[in-house]
C-alpha cells in the first residue's frame, strides 16, 4: 500500500482515537489495592480461625480424656506430628515419594490427555470410539482396579503412577476436547476463507483457543492425582512407604498426632499442586482470557 | 413507484463478460439448505468493477447466505457464480478476532495463513493498522477494544491481503450510531483510495444508501431481489450528505421498496 492511499485515508480518520472510543477502553489489569488484598485474606482467615475454635472444642469439651486420641488438639499435633522430628522426617520422605508418583502421573496425564482430546477433535469417529470408554475409565471406582493394576504390573513405582494417569485422565480429556471445539463459527469461516488447513486451524485456532479450558482440566486432575498416589500407596506397600501407607500405618497403630499430620500435609500438597497449576494458567493465559485472572474481582 | 421499477437483470454479455475484472457475477443463484430451507430464490446480478453494491433487506432474508455464497464458503444450489479477483476479503458481523493475540498478531494472521514472510506480513499489518487509525494499539489485546476499534482492527487484518473485492456482511451492525457514522465516512475514503468492488450486507437503509452506489432490496426468506436502485450521488460523500432532501428520497424510495415486500410477501 502506497503512502496517497493512506494519507487520503488517513485525512477522514482524522486522530486515530475519538472521544467515543476511548470511553469503554478498559485498562488491562489493574494493580490491587492494600484494602483489596486485605479483603481477599481476611474471609478465608476468619474461616480457619473458626475451624481451629471447632477443634478445639470437639477435643476438649466433647472427647472425654479418654476418647481424645480421636481428635488431639492443635498444640499435641503440631508439637508431635510436626515438631518431632523422626516422625515429621518421616512424613516428609513419605510425602517426597507420592510427589514423585503423583508429578508422574500427572505430567503422563497430561501429555496423554492432551493427546487423546486433539485426536477426537479431529474426526467424530475417533471421537466416538474413544468416548464412551474414557466415561467408563472415569466411572470405574479407583479402589476397585488399583489391586488388579498390582497383580498385573508388579507392586512398583510404575504401578503407583499408573493409577494417577488413570484418576487424572478423564478430566483432561474432557475439558480438552471441549475447548477445541469450541472455537467460533466466524473464526473457522475466517480460516476457511484463507485456506487454512488442519493442522494451522489446529495450532493457530483451536489449540489456543482452548488453553483456558485445558488448564480448568488441569487444575482438577492435579489434586485428582495427589489422591491418585495416597490411594496407590495404601494398597503398594513394599519398599520405602509413601504417605498413603504411613497414614494408614498411623491409624494401626493408634498414633493420632502422626496421622494428623500425615493427613495436613497430604491437604496441603494437594492444595498446592491446585496453586501451581493455577499461577501457571494466570501466566499462560492471564493476559487475555478473563477467568484466569484475579477470581476474586470484585 | 417509479424508482423501483428500475430492476436491473444483466444481459447475457454482462454475465459472459471478456474481462471479469475484479467484478462478481451472480447468475440465477439459489440456495437450498441441508435441512431443506429455501434461504435464497434464484438471483441475477452483478456487481461490476469499482461499484460498491449495498444489499439491504430484513433479517433472515438471506443477504448473508448471499454473501456467504459469494466467497465460497457455501455453494449454491442451482445456478453459476463468478467472482472475478484476485484476494476476496471478507469482514464479519463479528470482529473474529483472535483473543490470545494482540492486534498487530491478529492483523499479521491472514498473511501467516498464506505463508507471506515475517518482514512483509509485518509491514502490510502495520501499513494497515496505521489505514484504520489504529496506531498505538498494536500491542493491545482484543478484550481492551471497544466495539469500534474491534471493527476497525478487523478491517485492517481483511485490508493486509489488499483485496480487489470487499465483501461486508453487516460489519458495524453491533456499534453505536455515532461510531458506525464515522467508520462509515472512513470506508468510503477507503474505497475511493483502493477502487476495489464491494459488496455491503446491512439492514440499515440510511447505511446502504450512503455509501453504495447501487443498492439491492431483498425480499424476505426465502431472499429475492426486489429492487436494484442506483445512488446518485457522487463520491466524495461528505457526512452531511445524510442530511440532505435529496438523500431523504433516495432513502424514502427504498423504505417504500421494503415496506411494498412486507405486505404481500410470502410468510
Amino acid at each position: 500500500m502506497t503512502d496517497t492511499t493512506s494519507d487520503s485515508v488517513g485525512a477522514a480518520a482524522g486522530v486515530p482515537v475519538e472521544p467515543d472510543d476511548r470511553d469503554d477502553f478498559v485498562p488491562v489489569a489493574p494493580k490491587r489495592s492494600r484494602r483489596g488484598i486485605w479483603r481477599a485474606v481476611l474471609p478465608p482467615l476468619v474461616t480457619f480461625g473458626c475451624v481451629i475454635g471447632l477443634w478445639y472444642l470437639v477435643s476438649y469439651a466433647l472427647l472425654s480424656p479418654s476418647r481424645r486420641f480421636l481428635l488431639p488438639p492443635p498444640q499435641q499435633v503440631i508439637q508431635g506430628g510436626f515438631l518431632t522430628w523422626s516422625q515429621f522426617s518421616q512424613i516428609l520422605d513419605g510425602l517426597a515419594l507420592t510427589a514423585k508418583a503423583a508429578a508422574a502421573g500427572f505430567a503422563i496425564a497430561t501429555v496423554l490427555g492432551i493427546a487423546i482430546a486433539i485426536a477426537m477433535s479431529q474426526a467424530k469417529a475417533i471421537e466416538r470410539s474413544i468416548y464412551p470408554y474414557a466415561v467408563i475409565l472415569q466411572t470405574i471406582p479407583i479402589l476397585a482396579i488399583v489391586p488388579l493394576i498390582g497383580f498385573a504390573f508388579g507392586f512398583t513405582f510404575r504401578s503407583r503412577v499408573l493409577v494417577c494417569v488413570l484418576i487424572a485422565l478423564f478430566p483432561i480429556i474432557t475439558n480438552t476436547l471441549f475447548g477445541l471445539l469450541s472455537a467460533d463459527h466466524g473464526q473457522h469461516d475466517l480460516f476457511t476463507l484463507h485456506g487454512a488447513g488442519r493442522w494451522k486451524r489446529l495450532w493457530k485456532l483451536q489449540f489456543p483457543g482452548a488453553l483456558p479450558s485445558i488448564f480448568t482440566g488441569l487444575r482438577i486432575s492435579a489434586g485428582l492425582s495427589v489422591i491418585g498416589a495416597v490411594v496407590g500407596d495404601f494398597f503398594f506397600l513394599q519398599g520405602q512407604p509413601g504417605l498413603g501407607a504411613l497414614i494408614n500405618l498411623y491409624s494401626n497403630r493408634l498414633e493420632p498426632d502422626q496421622l494428623y499430620a500425615a493427613v495436613i500435609v497430604a491437604s496441603l500438597f494437594g492444595v498446592l499442586t491446585f496453586v501451581v497449576v493455577g499461577l501457571v494458567a494466570q501466566r499462560v493465559v492471564g493476559g487475555w482470557h478473563e477467568s484466569a485472572r484475579g477470581r476474586d474481582k470484585s | 413507484m417509479n424508482a423501483v421499477t428500475a430492476a436491473r437483470i444483466p444481459s447475457q454479455h454482462d454475465v459472459a463478460g471478456e474481462k471479469p475484472d475484479a467484478c462478481v457475477t451472480f447468475a440465477a443463484v439459489s440456495k437450498r439448505f441441508d435441512d431443506g430451507t429455501l434461504a435464497l430464490l434464484p438471483v441475477t446480478f452483478s456487481a461490476l468493477p469499482g461499484e460498491f453494491v449495498a444489499i439491504v433487506g430484513p433479517s433472515g432474508c438471506g443477504k448473508s447466505t448471499l454473501l456467504r455464497l459469494a466467497a465460497g464458503l457455501t455453494a449454491p444450489s442451482t445456478g453459476t457464480l463468478t467472482v472475478g479477483a484476485r484476494n476476496v476479503g471478507y469482514v464479519f458481523q463479528d470482529p473474529t478476532l483472535l483473543p490470545w493475540r494482540s492486534v498487530r498478531r491478529n492483523v499479521e494472521l491472514l498473511g501467516e495463513l498464506h505463508g507471506v514472510p515475517k518482514a512483509e506480513r509485518r509491514a502490510a499489518a502495520q501499513a494497515a493498522i496505521a489505514t484504520v487509525g489504529l496506531s498505538g494499539f498494536e500491542d493491545k489485546y482484543p478484550r481492551a477494544l471497544s466495539g469500534g476499534m474491534k471493527m476497525r482492527a478487523s478491517l485492517a487484518r481483511a485490508l493486509t491481503m489488499s483485496p480487489d473485492v470487499f465483501l461486508f456482511d453487516e460489519p458495524f451492525g453491533a456499534v453505536d450510531e455515532i461510531t458506525r457514522e464515522r467508520l462509515n465516512d472512513e470506508l468510503l475514503a477507503l474505497f475511493q483510495a483502493r477502487h476495489f468492488t464491494a459488496l455491503f450486507v446491512t439492514h440499515s437503509v440510511t447505511e446502504a444508501t450512503f455509501l453504495a452506489t447501487r443498492v439491492l432490496v431483498m425480499s424476505e426468506r426465502p431472499g429475492r431481489i426486489l429492487a436494484d436502485l442506483a445512488v446518485p450521488f457522487s463520491y466524495p460523500r461528505p457526512p452531511e450528505l445524510r442530511y440532505d432532501p435529496a438523500f431523504a428520497q433516495v432513502t424514502g424510495s427504498i423504505g417504500a421498496a421494503l415496506r411494498a415486500e412486507s405486505g404481500s410477501g410470502p410468510r
